[in-house]
């Protein structure tokens, strides 16, 4: 499935017991509700298919504000609050200056849950 | 004011004009060879410091680059505008916050998820390992940030 918000792409399928979650554009929205709004469907399909692992694929994504991180954040915290039910990883690019620090204090807010994983 | 001035832009404030001026200033850094962790970080607090402006102030916003050519480095971003009494002193504390702060990579993982605002600014701090002041001439208020080890020399 394929959705859009604002210059950011998101296409979502599930693969076994994982569901991938391929981003690519840029995330520069004003109100990040929809990102948010967005992560947490993706959530509530996670659980209900008692998937293991939440891939976040962001290699394409030119960059981040901080109120689409700030999206990520409110997943992660409802996450927490309702139990762990799988596991997230970024697949990061490292030659993208922003997921180097953006991504890594990400999880470094939810370190048991999140991991991000650069591929070259 | 030493350096040399990149840019010095007049922008309407529109929320489409941000993300094509982070894109220009890290173009044009990168053309000029600058050292490109300066670049990113210059190009990060552009962005972000823009936003505020654009979210908060009211009218024509200015976003300044200043480099030092020989050391190929960004010496400071500078990012004004005008707004009103209440949102002058919202970011004066905000920045204040920010710049107090012992540890800017845990003040910016402390603001993550909370909706009280100071979120970009103390990523500017904390991934862009910049400083940031901010000077008031009544309701016209700017924002510099300067990595961390320079001098604002303004």
């Amino acid at each position: 499935m394929s959705e859009q918000l604002g210059q950011l792409s998101i296409d979502s399928s599930t693969v076994g017991e994982k569901l991938v979650l391929a981003m690519s554009g840029s995330a520069d929205m004003r109100d990040s509700s929809g990102l948010a709004e967005l992560l947490l469907k993706h959530d509530a399909e996670a659980r209900r298919l008692g998937l293991k692992q939440v891939d976040v694929d962001v290699r394409t994504v030119e960059f981040m504000n901080s109120s689409a991180l700030n999206a990520f954040v409110r997943w992660f915290a409802d996450m927490k609050r309702r139990g762990q039910a799988y596991r997230v990883r970024f697949l990061s690019d490292p030659s993208k200056r922003w997921q180097r620090g953006s991504l890594s204090a990400l999880a470094s807010f939810a370190a048991d849950t999140v991991t991000v994983e650069a591929v070259v | 004011m030493s350096g040399h001035v990149l840019f010095d832009l007049a922008l309407l404030p529109r929320w489409e004009v941000i993300s094509e001026v982070r894109r220009l200033v890290s173009r044009a850094l990168e053309r000029l060879e600058i050292e490109p962790d300066h670049a990113y970080c210059a190009s990060l607090a552009t962005h972000e410091l823009l936003e505020n402006a654009v979210k908060y102030g009211k009218g024509e916003v200015r976003v300044r680059i200043v480099l030092d050519p020989k050391e190929r480095t960004v010496k400071r971003v500078d990012v004004e505008n005008w707004t009103t009494r209440a949102q002058v002193q919202r970011l004066k504390r905000a920045v204040g916050d920010v710049a107090t702060a012992q540890n800017a990579m845990r003040k910016y993982t402390s603001l993550m998820g909370r909706s009280n605002g100071g979120l970009g600014l103390a990523r500017v701090a904390a991934e862009g390992e910049m400083s940031l002041l901010c000077r008031v001439r009544a309701n016209r208020v700017a924002v510099s940030a300067v990595p961390t080890g320079g001098s604002a020399d303004v």
